[in-house]
């Protein structure tokens, strides 16, 4: 009896043991990545300083020295697409070799091979029929997520709402200086527009005036 | 062979349950891929051990097997939340709307472009409906990744807990067909019927226990009495078809196989969600272990069907009707299970559920009606007669036989009627529980409580244990989720 009693205490702490293990791993490990930064050198955006594996490394190396390796996220038309370390200073002909070449549906021409990358890129190797199906051009982006590519604002005859300027948008059908003027501080307010439905919310805009000018705008997200 | 003393051998599903959602929520709090899923695995032990009071035969080895599928199954669910992403691509294809809701200004529309599902909000002057083929072009983006607000709404995790991976902008939407010979096609069909063919109240039942599409009005008036889960298609409405279906093919051969394909067509009549797909799934299992002759316990079954729904879709975790209706079925198979008279568990049954719940109805709309630990005790059973009546009276409305405008005119008297009373409770009961620190703690004590009598052997030893799990999930949130 006092040995099934013992037992069931034993059992007991040891579940209060677990819970506190969990607690500590938790502690230990939460937000550790985001705090510390990653493990792995990931070296520096151009002209920044970068972040490395441990604290004590990055007090030594603070503000001088460069990463030999760049990280570059590759996808689209190519034989194995994913994340490579690249050397730095390389080029998109560079990863697209490490990413093990160009498939026969890729799109040569849309692809700037020569361009310079950077840490953190996201380049895309269109195919022929993605380009013959998109406007846009490839999409190479920078390790923050934004598109670093310059989009023309006209694209196939559309005006995009999301990078067009005060004159191109004063050539859509009942946009005055005003309204344009409208439309380009609700752009700087609020980031870009995610639809072009959105334009509704632009004071001068009513639903006539969207349905009018509606066939004549695109909306890409910036 | 493990002796029934053990909670291992009541409800071994329970531990890989709690394996995999801790491994989730720690996931979702910062802890990285590798290390959540074994911190899952040590919580689950240690619910183990704090639910156990001694070894028999073979506990170690089956414990092992419990901690190893629960880490396993931890992994892949993380990659399966880990890999779901999009790249920014631009689309110009024929999509299908497979559901539709009103989402602030706008309509939400979930199209299935190429076998994915994408999100787009569009003017409700669009007017397209389930079932709808269109042709779109236009971009599609990966969702905004919202803020981690513990308790506050997450818009891409409702989304993704909905299978969708993306959002679409629309750049020019054409419809190309209204009528289909799918589900989606036939649900906006019967949409449509019932909306023309019933009246107010009873169309507002039909649409939320048939479709899962809720009534704005019926809403508010079930939100003020603390009766707003029966609108939404739960195991009550499960249970309620069961029980005619069992009545009805009692003398059949074919009596589960009847039974389950009813089932699963009117899960899918609902349109899979997430409460109706849990009870399904829980009976699903009763029936085969019915069919092996092997024993079952309800809490056993009910985290089986936790389990498969977070391995076919682990954004479930994050959908707040998932949540209740796993909390709701575990205290209420945990709570049958207890040593209690049986018209004590009747009528302690509802105030329990309604207690157990109010802490995650609190954190996501700020409080809980007090009335609906009254208004529960007699709508449910209330309910329980009168949607299968109206269902019935509907169907024969529906297909137009005689007298049919009779019969819902006196279908819809009793649904007034409840409103009546439900209204005057809430005048007797006005008050809410608002977010407060004791009536949280107070409702994860009563859940973990139940769960741990039922699996383990003395009411101390129960409440300590969910003495324990409480002061963790206070660090937790002290510490880690603010």
């Amino acid at each position: 009896m006092f040995t099934r009693k013992r037992t069931a205490i034993f059992f007991f702490l040891g579940g209060i043991g677990c819970f506190i293990i969990a607690a500590l791993l938790v502690w230990h490990f939460t937000g550790k990545f985001v705090s510390s930064g990653p493990t792995t050198v990931a070296g520096p955006m151009p002209g920044q300083i970068e972040v490395v594996s441990s604290n004590s490394e990055a007090r030594e190396n603070k503000g001088n020295r460069q990463p030999s390796k760049w990280v570059i996220y590759i996808t689209g038309s190519i034989k194995v697409p994913g994340v490579y370390e690249i050397e730095s200073g390389s080029r998109v002909y560079q990863a697209v070799d490490k990413a093990g070449g160009l498939t026969s549906e890729a799109d040569p021409v849309a692809i700037n091979l020569a361009s310079a990358l950077s840490d953190g890129m996201h380049v895309h190797v269109p195919s022929l029929e993605e380009r013959s199906n998109s406007p846009d051009p490839p999409v190479p982006s920078t390790a923050t997520g934004k598109i670093s590519h310059s989009y023309s604002s006209n694209v196939q005859g559309k005006t995009d709402i999301n990078r067009a300027d005060i004159s191109e948008l004063q050539t859509l059908p009942g946009i005055g200086p005003k309204t344009a003027e409208n439309i380009l501080s609700y752009r700087k307010e609020r980031g870009c527009f995610n639809s072009i439905e959105e334009l509704l919310k632009v004071k001068g805009i009513g639903p006539k005036k969207l349905e009018a000018i509606k066939d004549c705008v695109t909306c890409y997200p910036r | 062979m493990l002796s029934k003393v053990t909670s291992l051998s009541k409800a071994p599903a329970l531990f890989i349950l709690v394996g995999i959602c801790s491994a989730i929520l720690l996931y979702d709090t910062g802890l990285p891929f590798i290390v959540s899923p074994l911190t899952g695995a040590v919580l689950s032990f240690g619910m183990i051990l704090l639910s156990s009071r001694g070894t028999v035969k073979g506990f170690w080895a089956f414990s092992f097997l419990v901690l190893l599928l629960s880490v396993c199954m931890g992994y892949y669910s993380l990659a399966r939340i880990e890999h779901n992403h999009v790249d920014n691509t631009y689309v110009r294809m024929k999509g299908h709307v497979l559901s539709e809701r009103a989402w602030g200004g706008k309509r939400a529309i979930i199209l299935s472009l190429d076998g994915s599902r994408y999100i787009a909000k569009v003017s409700p002057n669009k007017g397209y409906r389930e079932g709808d083929t269109l042709f779109v072009t236009g971009y599609i983006i990966p969702m905004k990744s919202s803020l981690k607000n513990p308790g506050g709404f997450r818009e891409d995790m409702y989304w993704k807990a909905k299978g969708v991976k993306g959002e679409y902008l629309p750049e020019s939407m054409k419809l190309l067909s209204s009528s289909g010979k799918d589900i989606h096609s036939w649900r906006s069909y019967l949409r449509q019927k019932i909306l023309l063919s019933l009246p107010e109240k009873t169309r507002g039942y039909m649409l939320a226990s048939w479709l899962g599409a809720k009534d704005p009005d019926l809403v508010q008036i079930h939100s003020t009495s603390g009766t707003v889960h029966l609108l939404a298609v739960s195991g009550f409405h499960v249970a309620i078809l069961a029980s005619g279906l069992f009545f009805i093919f009692r003398n059949f051969s074919a009596c589960n196989i009847l039974i389950s394909l009813f089932l699963w067509l009117y899960v899918a009549l609902t349109g899979f969600a997430p409460s109706a797909s849990r009870a399904s799934m829980m009976l699903q299992l009763v029936l085969i272990s019915r069919f092996f002759g092997r024993p079952v316990t309800p809490i056993n079954s009910v985290s089986v069907a936790g389990v498969i729904m977070l391995c076919w879709n682990p954004f479930c975790f994050w959908d707040l009707g998932w949540r209740l209706s796993m909390v709701a079925s575990l205290t209420i198979s945990a709570f049958v299970e207890l040593e209690l008279h049986k018209r004590v568990k009747v009528f302690l049954i509802s105030p329990m559920v309604w207690l157990s719940t109010a802490a995650l109805i609190i954190s996501a709309f700020g409080q809980v009606p007090l009335s609906g630990t009254v208004v529960n005790l007699f709508t449910i059973p209330l309910f329980g007669i009168l949607l299968p009546l109206a269902s019935l009276i509907s169907i024969w409305v529906l297909f137009g036989f005689p007298f049919g405008d009779l019969f819902s005119i006196a279908c819809e008297i009793p649904f007034l009627a409840w409103e009546k009373v439900a209204h005057f409770f809430c005048f007797l009961f006005p008050y809410s529980l608002g977010s407060n620190w004791f009536v949280i703690i107070i409702s994860v004590l009563i859940f973990f409580a139940v769960i741990f009598r039922s699996i383990s052997y003395n009411f101390y030893r129960s409440l300590s244990a969910s003495g324990v799990v409480i002061i963790f999930l206070a660090f937790l949130y002290k510490y880690i989720l603010v």
